[in-house]
């Protein structure tokens, strides 16, 4: 299942980030990867389910792979989706759609999915898509 | 006015019972009672409470009287017009304000130091070296220690690859300085382990081709070696000269997780002082002067020696000085009277340490620097009473009695607590004051008005915590808090933890907040600890109540003689704190053998409505003593 692991980081537990490998979301991936390493967090890229799998799916199915219970999933057309494992699968914590995301906002994504691993104060604004 | 025999003669209201209000205008709040005078005693119907408007015994207080009026009428099935009288205190004979003043100050002169908590700086050590620009980076000979100084536009990648190609080239770069959050990325892309303090947001006031020091500790340690003059100045070879000017730069550095210190030609950092000045307190018999820096126990030594105070001056020109006459011209204001007549009964300063924004810092540096807060109480003109009189006679049908003292009724209302007994002694706790009164063996009043209460804490806790909301310190001072550091509980002060069924708001997350008995939970900015709110409330809380009740109780006993009395009921609005009562018990029961405890007006408001309902009572009684003389 692991595809682009960090080598630092491999194996041991991590934000789970899924995203369909080749796909036109590496850029977004590459920002949301440094706000979780900049948190000194570890996290790991894996698979959709499916290849018909949206967003929501794909970050449901990322943090049931995590051990802190946190997932996000990438898709150009859904944009970016952050969820905890606790929430409700149709109410994740945060959600961008496709047309609003950037390096910018992804970097946040990442950022903030961290902190809701360490438990500190999040970076909020009003376009970055929390509930 | 209208007199108490005309009372009841209004057409069509002869023949039932009074219906009478009583209403206590407080600093804070203006509270009202109403009641049925029946022939066996007063029959309560409801009672009601508003914000006071204006300050307290002015004519701007008929807005919040009328608030008060209707929500009691409404709790008791009448309307104003049911209304007969109206009882008000006679005069108001004491008003407070309050103003705080910082009497110490940082300044940087040039900027010499970086000393702010990034959540993430990157690496860690000691490194020192010359500031340089990024861009300057290539042009470093080799052997040269340096430490770049890189801007927001130079992203992570291209800020490690060239540390990396510098540090190939056998440059050594012994730590960086970031304008991004980038401190950790950096850090894991370069060879080798170099201190990175990041987010430093005035980049481009960092002196640049200049000798400097970088520290970071491992993540839960604190810096040891830029908090330590010598350390720095080992670090920078500075002179003995050099060193002793160095020195508030290491105490400001305190507690830093990471830092920066950089050694200007010219550069210096002062705590400068604020010429805080002399208070003149003129006693009775006796004056004294009291230098504001000797603090605030100094201060209230010789206020309480000088008892009872005439009146109370600040030097002119000085911090004491603009906050004294700031009171003064603030109450001439609201009472029509020239600042200069206005004198200060009393006066309760305390010290405070203020965090503040260092000037000429560069990435918002806070210094603790040390304050002084001072409420003061002025005798004000009796004749306001009786313009607010007139001034509510023009507005309601009813008419305006004034029933006496607020001393005399807060001690008839406080004894409608269950399990009171005559001789009883009350604390008044408000917003503006600490009262409190007895009946002496004959019958008469002891009562003694005194500066300082819960304004007083809210400006204590508004200024610690550095928040400059005036409403959120007052919830702070109201409200238990807590720490979300999940999304479906929270931790309470007392370590225990709450479970919600409902995910909480990522605006909430990761913060302390407040619990407000109804409503949503209020978060406070991110960099304030549980640990530290809670501490801060309490010692708040306890800097003004414990020495104010014990001064106010001294005034009223014979011989200023605590272990006289046994008992002392606390009411005003403060008496409803979640955790005051109990702080006072344990003092008062400790240290002088008082059992203390919270009044329950009528057995039913709390320590709320003493007032309100002690001037029904003095007004029912002068009228039945009338009607037995008849």
């Amino acid at each position: 299942m692991h595809t682009s692991d960090n080598p630092v980081t491999a194996g041991i537990p991590g934000i789970v980030i899924c995203v369909r490998q080749g796909g036109d979301a590496a850029d977004w991936v590459t920002a949301i990867r440094a706000g979780i390493e900049e948190e000194q967090v570890p996290c790991r890229t894996v698979d959709p389910p499916s290849g018909s799998a949206v967003g929501l799916e794909m970050a449901q199915w990322a943090c049931r792979q995590s051990a802190f219970g946190i997932g996000i999933g990438c898709r150009v057309k859904d944009g970016i989706v952050l969820q905890h494992v606790k929430l409700p699968a149709d109410r994740p914590f945060v959600r961008i759609a496709g047309r609003l995301c950037n390096a910018h906002a992804a970097r946040i994504v990442g950022t903030n999915a961290a902190r809701l691993v360490k438990g500190t104060a999040l970076e909020l604004s009003k376009d970055n898509g929390h509930r | 006015m209208r007199r108490d025999k005309d009372i009841g003669k209004r057409p069509g209201k002869k023949d039932r019972p009074l219906l009478a209000a009583g209403v206590d205008i407080g600093n804070a709040t203006t509270e009202a009672a109403v009641a049925v005078l029946a022939d066996d005693g007063p029959v309560y119907k409801g009672s009601g409470m508003s914000q006071t408007t204006g300050i307290k015994g002015t004519c701007r207080n008929t807005a919040g009287i009328m608030s008060a009026l209707a929500a009691a009428l409404t709790a008791s099935g009448h309307s104003l017009t049911d209304l007969d009288l109206i009882c008000l205190n006679d005069a108001v004979p004491v008003m407070g304000d309050l103003s705080m003043s910082t009497i110490s100050e940082t300044v940087i002169t040039e900027s010499t130091m970086i000393g702010h908590d990034p959540s993430t700086p990157g690496g860690a050590g000691l490194g020192s070296g010359v500031t340089v620009p990024f861009s300057h980076l290539p042009h470093c000979t080799a052997a040269e220690q340096v430490i770049p100084v890189i801007p927001r536009r130079v992203s992570f990648e291209a800020a490690a690859e060239a540390i990396n190609t510098a540090i190939a080239r056998g440059i050594k770069v012994q730590g960086a300085v970031v304008q991004n959050n980038d401190g950790v990325l950096i850090a894991n892309r370069i060879a080798g382990q170099i201190p990175i303090v990041d987010e430093v947001g005035r980049i481009e006031a960092v002196p640049l081709h200049m000798p400097a020091v970088v520290e970071v500790a491992p993540p839960g340690r604190r810096i040891s070696r830029l908090c330590n003059p010598y350390g720095i100045a080992a670090l920078l070879d500075l002179s003995p000269e050099e060193t002793k000017k160095i020195a508030p730069v290491a105490v400001a550095l305190i507690g830093n997780r990471s830092a920066v210190v950089i050694k200007t030609p010219t550069g210096d950092i002062a705590q400068r002082r604020i010429p805080a000045g002399k208070l003149t307190i003129l006693g009775r018999r006796y004056d004294c002067r009291v230098d504001i820096t000797e603090g605030a126990e100094k201060m209230m030594a010789a206020v309480e020696r000088l008892q009872p105070l005439k009146n109370v001056f600040g030097e002119p020109g000085s911090a004491v000085g603009g906050m004294l006459s700031g009171i003064r011209r603030k109450l001439g204001r609201a009472t029509g009277q020239s600042p200069d007549g206005i004198s200060v009964g009393d006066i309760f300063a305390v010290d405070v340490v203020v965090p503040q924004k260092i000037a000429g810092g560069i990435a918002d540096e806070i210094r603790l620097n040390k304050g002084i807060a001072l409420a003061a109480m002025v005798e004000t003109d009796k004749s306001m009473t009786a313009a607010l009189v007139r001034r509510l006679e023009k507005m309601l049908p009813a008419s305006i009695v004034v029933a006496g003292l607020e001393t005399h009724s807060s001690l008839l209302g406080a004894a409608t607590t269950p399990g009171v007994d005559r001789r009883l002694v009350v604390v008044d706790m408000g917003a503006g004051s600490v009262d409190a009164a007895r009946f002496d063996r004959s019958g008469d009043i002891r009562s003694v008005h005194l500066a300082g209460a819960g304004d007083l804490t809210t400006l204590l806790i508004d200024s610690r915590l550095g928040l400059s909301d005036r409403g959120l310190a007052e919830a702070v001072k109201k409200c238990p808090a807590a720490r979300v550091n999940d999304l479906f509980q929270i931790v309470l002060e007392d370590g225990s933890r709450r479970v919600f069924d409902k995910p909480l708001s990522g605006r909430l997350f990761g913060k302390t907040v407040l619990l407000p008995p109804e409503g949503e939970m209020l978060p406070l900015p991110r960099r304030i600890r549980l640990e530290q709110l809670s501490a801060v409330r309490k010692d708040a809380k306890k800097k003004v109540f414990v020495p104010n009740v014990i001064r106010a109780l001294k005034r009223i006993l014979p011989g200023g003689n605590l272990r006289s009395i046994e008992n002392v009921v606390l009411i005003g609005g403060c008496a409803e704190d979640f955790e005051l009562p109990e702080m006072l018990s344990e003092v008062l029961l400790n240290d002088f053998g008082i059992i203390c405890g919270s009044g329950n007006i009528r057995g039913r408001m709390g320590p709320r409505n003493a007032v309100a309902t002690g001037l029904i009572i003095s007004f029912d009684r002068q009228r039945r003593k009338k009607h037995a003389h008849l």
